[in-house]
C-alpha cells in the first residue's frame, strides 16, 4: 500500500487536466454522454496520460448505473456501510 | 432561446412554461431513468421535477449555472427524496424478486461481486471517500470539496489518483 501511495503521489496533474477531468466526469454524471475525444482534444499533449483515467471514470459510472438499474431503490451508501460491517470486513 | 431569456419570458408571462417543459422534459426523464432504472417511476419523477421548477423558477440564477444544471440538481434532489421515502418497502420487494432467481443473489451479494466496487473499498483515504461521495452518493466534485472542506481542484486531483490506483487493481 505504501508503495502504491508513493507511486500515485508522484503522479500530478496540470490545472488544464484537472479542469478537463472535472468537466468530463460531471457531464457524464448529468447524463450528457460526452464525447471523450473532444475533451481529450482540450489537452492534446496529455491524451495518453488522461485517456485511461477518463475510461476508468466511465467504467465507474457504468458500474453504478448498472447496479441502480438492477436495484433502483437501494441506497448505495447505506449498502456499502452494511457490507463493510459484515464479519471479517471490519477495517 | 437562451436560458435567461426563456426564464425571464416565463416569469413575465410572455412565454408559456410549456416551452421549457417541451425543451427539457426528455432530458430530465432520461437522466432520472438512468438513476432509477424504471420507466414509469422516471416519468412521475420527471413531471415532479418540472412542476417544482415551475414553482421555483424565480430562484433560477443564470449567473450560477445553466438551466440544465439547475434542473439536474432538482432531479437529483427529487430522486433522493423518493428513495428516502420508499426505501424500506421497495428494498424488501427487490429482495423478494431476487429470491425467485436461481442464484438467490441479493443486492449485498451483487455489491460484493462487483470487482470495481471492491477495489474502491480497498483504496486508501482520502481517495476512497472522494470517489465514493461522487459515484455512490452522486455529489458533484464541488459538493465533495465542500463536504471535505477542501478545494475542488484538490478533490479532482484525488479522484484522478484514485482512478489510476483502481486501474492498477482491476
Amino acid at each position: 500500500m505504501a508503495d502504491e501511495r508513493s507511486d500515485t503521489t508522484e503522479l500530478d496533474f496540470t490545472d488544464a487536466e484537472l479542469d478537463m477531468f472535472g468537466d468530463f466526469t460531471e457531464a457524464v454524471q448529468r447524463c450528457e454522454h460526452p464525447d471523450m475525444e473532444k475533451y481529450l482534444a482540450r489537452c492534446p499533449g496529455s491524451a495518453a496520460k488522461m485517456r485511461p483515467i477518463l475510461e476508468m471514470a466511465l467504467l465507474m459510472d457504468s458500474a453504478v448505473t448498472q447496479y441502480r438499474r438492477k436495484y433502483p431503490h437501494v441506497d448505495l451508501r447505506k449498502l456499502r456501510e452494511l457490507v463493510q460491517k459484515q464479519p471479517g470486513k471490519e477495517k | 432561446m437562451r436560458d435567461a431569456e426563456l426564464v425571464a419570458g416565463i416569469l413575465d408571462g410572455s412565454v408559456d412554461f410549456a416551452v421549457l417543459w417541451d425543451e427539457y422534459w426528455s432530458r430530465v426523464y432520461d437522466c432520472i431513468r438512468r438513476m432509477v432504472g424504471d420507466a414509469e417511476l422516471a416519468k412521475d419523477l420527471a413531471n415532479c421535477v418540472l412542476e417544482r421548477a415551475n414553482e421555483q423558477l424565480a430562484r433560477f440564477d443564470a449567473k450560477k449555472g445553466s438551466l440544465w444544471t439547475w434542473l439536474h440538481l432538482k432531479a437529483k434532489t427529487v430522486v433522493i427524496a423518493h428513495f428516502r421515502r420508499h426505501r424500506l418497502r421497495t428494498v424488501s420487494l427487490e429482495v423478494l424478486d431476487d429470491s425467485r432467481e436461481p442464484t438467490c443473489e441479493g443486492p449485498e451479494q451483487v455489491y460484493e461481486r462487483a470487482a470495481v466496487w471492491r477495489a474502491v473499498d480497498g483504496l486508501p483515504e482520502p481517495e476512497r471517500s472522494v470517489l465514493a461521495l461522487h459515484y455512490h452518493d452522486g455529489y458533484s466534485w464541488d459538493e465533495v470539496a465542500r463536504l471535505l472542506g477542501t478545494s475542488a481542484r484538490t478533490v479532482r486531483r484525488l479522484a484522478m489518483r484514485g482512478l489510476v490506483m483502481l486501474r492498477g487493481r482491476l
